[in-house]
């Protein structure tokens, strides 16, 4: 309790470690969702929230509150995302989008729509994970996260219609990965 | 429709940004054409499919752990390097402080909580490819309906038929008394089978193919309900000929009953027979309940905005409209519903008539949650006394500058004009903005700058009449004369402003300004031959020649004074644009009077 948001900002950037602290500890779990849905797997997602921190308690003098923290923060752990994929990148997108085509074939053993529908998911989140980062980035921030284009376009540091186009082209790719699962499925 | 353009509102209804008309106009061409339909299935697959897509497992999370690594971190590149740059920085503290308060609020706002919610992928419409919908927690019956210790199965049969009967019987009460009365005749013609398990044996008649019969096993179990029987009601609810009797039975189960409709509302296929019965249905329930039932019909809704939904959310929010008080603080809160559109709000905010009061107390809070983007238009719909200071204070926001501007236009009363003017002079705000905003409160009601510009023109206001002139000709509009002249007659309006004014009437003037004109041209005749020039021109210009002979029908020498006033234009100072336009008006109408004279 004690001191809210907007104090806690100031005390950090007076240099408060324990203030800090606070603010961490106040935006952590949202930073990790992001950070989660950016890499698909808890180890790289707690990683990279707590790397999000470092990060912002480094730039905290540079945080004018132009932006919410909120955004601040999210625009900084989608960054890092996107550097570490560089990082990693040895040509992962295509392999994980034909594994997903591979998997988006429904197998008509498993005819019951609980199991059905749990494969569907395991394919989007596959095709997901096989999204190049900034499609991936823009997508999540605007459909899953629910922000509008103007704060996606804040955090991924493009312009608001850019934005908009790559989710655009995010939907695209996994409606082409969806498509095996149409044939047969039932229509109400 | 072609599909091209339904092409690019798929990709809209996609991003949540379709509006209500283009969803319906999508829906009709999907209903046609297979193809788009096709596209239609996927996108649904695949935006259920990323609502589906499992929570973070945020409570894996262990946050004071985190903060220690955090440290850790900070703490080792501080030996490696210079370290963190922890300069206090006074100043623009406040300011941050301040952004991260709003954004941050804004941001819980949208999110309705600080994390992530494990339960919104669960609370979303049902996806085609669902399982049955999970049955709700159904109570073990022995425990509601206490039944013999030792079921005799001969009488069973007998049991059920009797039930049947009762049901039967009692039917017509149904349409002719209503749902509680019938309820009550069968439950007295069953009531010597006390210890029978009849409510169950009356849920299991709502699988009956007899519909009349499922239609009063359901209405009845609407009315004596417990939770038990519930699921019977949510399954009738995908029977076609029973649907309107699950909907009707559910409402009348109370609050547990409305809830299930509240999230079926969004998957029925026909949700407007929902709506029609839970929300407008003229049984018990009053207007604060109904507004509750609404908000949490509204809660239930699905997250991205499918033709079907869009109509079912619309619909709803009209009703709130009807909802009294709790209905207008309804439409406030619904403001960040994805599927609301603001207008519709607006509109059902305009017919509660408790609107005003709420608005008003939401613009006394020192702090409010609503969005002011929306409040400004509030103000600018219901004009509560308050708005106009409330919306002036917000003309100097950048971002809210056009927005409260629109509200202060909307208000009633001369105070508006006053502002308007004094904004003017202050040249704060962008001149464009300005403009619109003047040219609506003209549209609203002209009346009052006719007054204004009396008062004006008498030195009763202390405002510039020079200035007000100059804004009521650049408004353009025709509402705007009655009071250009109005000032035209005040000694406290520059000559120049008033020629330019004439020749401006003149473009816009309409037949009823010329009484006005006429008065002005006399008044002004003998000493001011420019503005009587204008005047001239005006009065041609809006009522033609005849308008112009019939100021002269009583002068045997209107032809001279015609001549002796040009003469002393061309003698005097006026500006050579008025001589080109008085020429052009009135040299025809000399040719045409000369020769009857010479005659
Ligand atoms: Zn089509």
């Amino acid at each position: 309790m004690g001191q809210s948001e907007p104090e806690l900002v100031a005390a950090a950037q007076g240099g408060d470690r324990e203030a800090f602290d606070e603010l961490v500890r106040a935006n952590f779990s949202r930073v990790y969702s992001i950070a989660f849905r950016l890499v698909g797997n808890h180890e790289d997602a707690e990683d990279l929230a707590q790397e999000c921190f470092v990060r912002a308690h480094r730039s905290l003098a540079h945080f004018r509150g132009e932006s919410s923290l909120a955004t601040w923060l999210a625009r900084i752990v989608v960054h890092q995302a996107r550097d570490r994929r560089r990082r990693e990148l040895r040509g992962p997108e295509l392999v994980a989008l034909e594994r997903a085509a591979y998997r988006a074939t429904p197998s008509s053993a498993q005819p019951e729509q609980v199991a059905r529908r749990r494969e569907l998911t395991a394919t989007v989140t596959d095709a997901l994970s096989g999204l190049p980062q900034r499609l991936r980035a823009a997508l999540v921030l605007r459909v899953i996260e629910g922000l509008d284009y103007d704060e996606v376009a804040e955090i991924t540091g493009v312009r608001p219609g850019t934005a908009r186009t790559q989710v655009m082209k995010a939907r695209r790719v996994l409606l082409r990965v969806l498509g095996p699962w149409l044939e047969g499925s039932p229509r109400e | 429709m072609k599909c091209r353009r339904a092409h690019s509102l798929f990709e809209r209804s996609f991003e949540g940004t379709l509006g209500i008309e283009q969803a319906f106009e999508l829906s009709e061409h999907v209903r046609e054409c297979a193809r788009c339909r096709e596209v239609h299935d996927a996108q649904s697959l695949l935006v259920e499919t990323l609502e589906r897509l499992p929570e973070p497992p945020v409570e894996r999370i262990d946050v004071e752990r985190a903060v220690a690594a955090i440290h850790a971190e900070l703490d080792s590149t501080r030996r490696t390097s210079s370290g963190p740059r922890a300069k206090p920085w006074v100043p623009l503290a406040a300011a941050a402080a301040l952004a991260v308060t709003v954004g941050f609020a804004a941001w819980l706002r949208g999110r309705g909580d600080g994390g992530p919610d494990p339960d919104v992928a669960t609370t979303i419409t049902p996806a085609p490819l669902a399982p049955a919908e999970p049955p709700l927690v159904i109570e073990p019956v022995a425990e509601l309906v206490p039944g013999p210790s030792e079921v005799d199965l001969d009488r069973l049969d007998e049991i059920r038929s009797r039930v049947r009967d009762a049901l039967r019987a009692a039917r017509p009460l149904l349409a002719e008394s209503g749902a509680a009365s019938f309820a009550e005749s069968v439950e007295l013609s069953v009531s010597d089978l006390k210890g029978w398990p009849v409510e169950r044996i009356v849920a299991r008649l709502t699988r009956s193919d007899d519909s009349e019969l499922a239609l009063a096993a359901i209405r009845y179990l609407g009315v004596r309900s417990s939770r038990a029987v519930l699921a019977d009601l949510e399954r009738a609810l995908s029977r076609p000929d029973l649907e309107r009797a699950g909907v009707l039975a559910l409402v009348d189960a109370g609050d547990a009953g409305r809830a299930v409709l509240a999230r079926k509302l969004w998957s029925l296929e026909h949700s407007r027979v929902a709506i029609d019965h839970g929300v407008a249905h003229p049984t018990e329930l009053d207007a604060t309940a109904r507004a509750e039932w609404i908000a949490a019909a509204l809660a239930a809704a699905p997250r991205i905005a499918e033709p079907r939904a869009l109509a079912t959310a619309k619909r709803l929010v009209f009703e709130l409209g009807t909802c009294e008080r709790r209905g207008a603080e309804l439409c406030f809160e619904l403001v960040d519903h994805s599927l609301v559109r603001e207008e519709d709000l607006l509109d059902a905010l305009a017919r509660t008539r408790e609107g005003l009061h709420v608005l008003e107390e939401i613009l006394d809070r020192p702090l409010s949650q609503f969005p002011e983007s929306f409040l400004l238009r509030a103000v600018a719909r219901l004009e509560p006394p308050a708005g106009l200071a409330w919306a002036s204070a917000r003309i100097h926001d950048r971002n809210l500058s056009e927005l409260a501007l629109g509200a202060v236009a909307a208000q009633g009363g001369e105070g508006p004009l006053r502002l308007l003017l004094d904004l003017h002079r202050s040249r704060e705000v962008d001149e464009p903005l300005l403009a619109g905003a003047w040219g609506a409160a003209l549209d609203r009601d002209p009346e009052r700058f006719r007054l204004l510009a009396v008062a004006v023109a008498r030195g009763d206001v202390d405002r510039d009449a020079s200035e007000l002139l100059a804004l009521l000709v650049s408004s353009g509009k025709s509402a705007a004369v009655p009071a250009i002249l109005a000032l035209l007659s005040s000694p406290l309006v520059a000559e120049d402003g008033v020629v330019l004014a004439l020749l401006a009437v003149a473009d816009f003037g309409r037949r009823e300004d010329l009484p006005d004109l006429v008065l002005l041209l006399e008044a002004v005749l003998p000493e001011n031959r420019r503005a009587a020039a204008g005047c001239l021109v005006a009065i041609h210009s809006i009522g033609g020649e005849d308008a112009v002979s019939d100021l002269f029908a009583g002068s045997e020498t209107d032809v001279d004074r015609v001549l002796s006033l040009l003469a002393s234009l061309t003698r005097g100072d006026a500006p050579s644009v008025v001589l080109f336009r008085v020429a052009m008006h009135l040299g025809p109408l000399l040719q045409t009077k000369r020769p009857r004279r010479q005659s």
